[in-house]
């Protein structure tokens, strides 16, 4: 319980990718104009996330390894990754076209968002100082990790969305509108969640 | 010769992917606490940008457009792979401090874009020249970035102690946003003025050269 | 679709030039894996030239026969710098943030390269340490008072205790428990390069050092009673291979001889009982009896054959027997002296007066927070019942004094009433709601009251032979 605890303030608050770690920043400026686009990419993401930790992890850890061919790690996970946001995308619009309008537009982007290869690449490296001592690592906390990560991922995102939507309401100068000001944003909400770094 | 020039000035100015196109934004943001990360980082994806630009032109014939993207992850992934055991068998330091970053390069944005924009339509020539100008404008801006960020949140530069003084909120993600944002906005202030001053200089040449044919 | 079409459709190119593509990756790839990759011995030239500005040659040091998980840090690897004479550890610091700190550590002898003459660089790569990820809030200038400071005799505080109370200037580094790890593993690698270095063995912090010839005894599962200057011992020894350990029942009286010696289970490999001396010929026989045989030290030596005694064929069996003896000999006097219940009690503020049979104390426990230490003058009779209980100093939280008991209700209460309420050891359990006698509202105060009185009870014997002996 102490472990799931850990897992799940580190990923989300503590360790949140985009105001900690700064993964996965292109969809952070470029799909949170507006809220509903802005929860689709979430929940995409965090999806990806999921499946592709519960892909990776055992890949790595029973084949790569054993096999001494860890340092083709990049080409692999990235390979999988890409694979397999297309094949979501292929099952998801077959399955449920409403689904897939409201959140499979965004899944072309994601295998260039840095949140996903970088889960991938975190949680099979040392996770000792989230796990906590004497917690081995396996293909539970992997997923865990990430399904939390995603959703604090999602959760920075839907506050983002929400401040510019506000802020559309101002007129600002040429040279700020855009992403300066999205910027000059984010970096609230990072301050914001520095208070957690002291839990 | 005017054709490379044209590039070379899209790439560093006028599309320069930081300030501009906004791509490669992650180890931009991770990155500009320190100054020696960020320049490491920038030569990287320099070098990676170029090579991965002149395979992708050369290949260009060769790969179906269908499979034409996971190819090219499939390059970018083995020079980023490269890459990595590079720096870490002859510059350890800089590998230690670009961290997991590093691996990330596979999904920067920038490398990719070029590769889909440019290299796949452009000779092998153009598109070096392409990707060493972008390569320098993402080294130049991340580099002036960093050294900001760690002037002013470390008080040092490139490692070196300058000043006591610092505030070391910009030596967070926060202050990376902040001046990263601040760093776009004078960026494009300057553009828009210089092409301001260079149109009000055409509209007065050609009045003045009307007013002459009309006297 | 025929096998021709397929072999000229799109899908099959695509499928080809995928292929190739990561067929070549991953051909190059290994190729430059094996051209590039970093062994550990590289790393270590590293670490070596960020010390060295030249190259400098090292030999690995054998440390296979010395103990080198120590109590606070694992010593991995030693390495002999033969152009200085120094000595580079790596060592696993134990407590840091994230488990163990992996730490490089120079350590310097001194010029008769008998012991340990300063700390040189110490250095914690980050690459090597993930779980501490505040480890760059550590400025190099720390790093180097680990030089600066040195002493003879180790001891680097971390700067964090329980009650972060503690004046260490290792405190502020921003990173306390890494800084703990790091701290740990420097004074390892002190202690372990002084064993090293002399080719003693590792003076760690032993429980049991005050016990003379403890080292074949596994003394976890050694136990003893005192019972009219009769010491019963349950003594198990540690296995001398092949013999696998010794159960003995051994009585030694006040003359400090065997009164008493029996084997309750034998060790010996099988067939070689029969070839034991007969134990019970040990019976009066005292230390000087042991010592003439193995040695003032009483340390196996392997070859025995000029004495009869204990050279009968099962030489390893017959040796841990004799020493389970000389064990029950020797720390007649340090166990008949022991005191028991010693946990709450201030041992520097308490003293005992004998006369007559009965001793008087003066107890001073030890705080029990809220509660601050009691003083308290108790008797003991020669029943070993409490006499007299009074309380010169009340240590109960203000307000609480009120609710304890009464104190003299104690008198005439023996040890058994005590362990009764508070279990045979005396611990502290925190729920006494079941005995009135002890929870009155302020527990704690009782509590401290009746381990005081417990303290006094079971310790008469020993303080009345001290008190007889002080008078001799």
């Amino acid at each position: 319980m102490a472990t799931f605890i850990a897992i799940v303030l580190a990923a989300v608050l503590t360790n949140n990718f985009i105001t900690v770690k700064t993964y996965g920043i292109c969809p952070f400026l470029g799909v949170s104009k507006k809220s509903s686009s802005a929860l689709g990419m979430g929940v995409a993401v965090t999806v990806v996330m999921v499946l592709a930790t519960l892909v990776t992890y055992p890949i790595y850890t029973y084949v790569m390894v054993p096999l001494g061919i860890d340092f083709l790690e990049i080409i692999f996970f990235i390979f999988i990754i890409a694979s397999l946001v297309q094949m979501l995308e292929v099952v998801i619009r077959k399955i449920s076209p409403s689904l897939y309008n409201a959140m499979g537009v965004y899944l072309p982007l994601i295998t260039t968002n840095c949140a996903v290869l970088g889960v991938a690449e975190l949680v099979i490296g040392d996770m000792t100082s989230i796990l906590g001592e004497g917690v081995a690592m396996n293909i539970g906390w992997a997923a865990l990790y990430s399904l939390f990560a995603g959703l604090g991922f999602t959760l920075v995102m839907l506050i983002m969305s929400g401040m510019r939507e506000k802020l559309n309401y101002y007129k600002t100068p040429k040279a700020i509108t855009g992403f300066p000001i999205a910027m000059v944003t984010a970096c609230f909400i990072c301050m914001a969640f520095t208070v957690f770094s002291y839990i | 010769m005017n054709k490379y020039k044209k590039i070379t000035l899209d790439g560093l100015i006028y599309q320069n992917p930081t300030f501009m196109l906004v791509l490669g934004t992650c180890p931009t943001l991770g990155l500009i606490s320190s100054a020696f990360s960020s320049l490491g980082m920038g030569l990287t994806v320099l070098v990676i940008l170029t090579l991965s630009n002149i395979l992708i032109s050369l290949l260009r014939k060769i790969i179906p457009n269908e499979v034409r993207i996971p190819c090219y992850i499939v390059i970018i992934a083995t020079l980023v792979t490269f890459a990595r055991m590079f720096l870490e068998k002859f510059v350890p330091d800089l590998y230690e401090s670009l961290g997991g970053f590093l691996a990330l390069i596979v999904v920067n944005c920038i490398i990719l874009g070029r590769a889909e924009a440019f290299a796949n339509k452009h000779t092998v020539l153009e598109s070096t020249v392409d990707g060493l100008a972008n390569g320098l404008g993402f080294t130049a801006a991340i580099t002036v970035m960093g050294i900001i960020c760690e002037f002013f949140g470390n008080g040092s530069l490139f490692g070196f102690k300058i000043m006591e003084f610092k505030m070391s909120m910009l030596a967070t993600p926060a202050g990376a946003f902040l001046v990263y944002g601040i760093c776009i906005a004078v960026f494009v202030y300057i553009i828009d003025a210089i092409e301001r001053a260079k149109r009000v200089k055409v509209n007065k040449l050609s009045r003045e050269n009307l007013l002459k044919e009309a006297a | 679709m025929t096998a021709k079409d397929f072999f000229k459709s799109t899908a099959f190119k695509c499928l080809v030039t995928l292929l190739c593509v990561l067929l070549v990756s991953g051909i190059f790839l290994t190729i430059m894996h094996g051209l590039l990759e970093v062994t550990d011995e590289e790393k270590f030239q590293r670490f070596l030239s960020g010390i060295y500005d030249k190259q400098v040659t090292t030999t690995e040091q054998d440390i296979s026969k010395k103990n080198t998980n120590l109590s606070n840090a694992v010593i991995n690897n030693v390495y002999k710098v033969e152009d200085d004479g120094n000595y580079i550890l790596n060592v696993s610091g134990k407590n840091g943030y994230g488990g163990n700190v992996l730490c490089w550590v120079v350590i310097m002898p001194n010029s008769d390269g008998k012991s340990v003459g300063g700390v040189g660089n110490v250095k914690v790569p980050i690459a090597d340490n993930p779980g501490e990820s505040f480890l760059n809030q550590i400025s190099s200038s720390v790093f180097d008072k680990f030089g600066q400071d040195f002493k003879n005799d180790i001891v680097y505080e971390y700067g964090y205790d329980e009650n972060g109370s503690n004046g260490s200037m290792y405190v502020n580094t921003g990173a306390s428990y890494t800084m703990r790890g790091i701290s740990n593993a420097v004074n390892g690698a002190i202690t372990f390069m002084n064993a090293f270095l002399s080719g003693e063995d590792i003076k760690e912090d032993d429980p049991w050092e005050n016990f003379a010839f403890h080292e074949f005894i596994n003394m976890e599962q050694t136990s003893w009673t005192k019972a009219d200057g009769v010491i019963t011992y349950t003594v198990t020894t540690k296995p001398c291979a092949p013999a696998d350990p010794f159960k003995l029942e051994i009585k030694v009286g006040a003359d400090k001889t065997i009164t008493d010696i029996a084997i309750t289970k034998n060790g010996s490999t099988e067939g070689y009982e029969t070839d034991m001396f007969n134990v019970k010929s040990l019976v009066g026989k005292d230390l000087a009896y042991f010592t003439g045989i193995c040695g003032d030290d009483m340390a196996y030596i392997g070859d025995y054959s000029g004495n009869a005694d204990i050279s009968t064929g099962a030489t390893r069996s017959n040796y841990l027997c004799m020493y389970a003896a000389a064990f029950a000999i020797a720390n007649y006097d340090y166990i008949s002296n022991l005191k028991v219940y010693t946990e709450y009690i201030n041992l520097d503020d308490t003293t005992a007066q004998a006369a007559d049979g009965v001793v008087t104390y003066s107890v001073t426990t030890k705080a029990f927070s809220p509660t601050v230490s009691f003083k308290l003058e108790i008797k003991v009779g020669a029943d070993k019942t409490i006499t007299d209980i009074s309380i010169t100093k009340n240590g109960s939280t203000e307000g609480y004094d009120s609710d304890m008991f009464n104190v003299k209700s104690l008198v005439g209460k023996d040890l058994a009433y005590f362990t009764g309420i508070c279990g045979d050891d005396m611990a502290y359990i925190g729920d006494y709601s079941g005995n009135a006698d002890i929870s009155t509202g302020a527990t704690r105060s009782n509590y401290l009251c009746m381990y005081a009185a417990a303290f006094a009870i079971a310790n008469y014997d020993s303080y009345l032979a001290q008190a007889n002996g002080g008078n001799e």
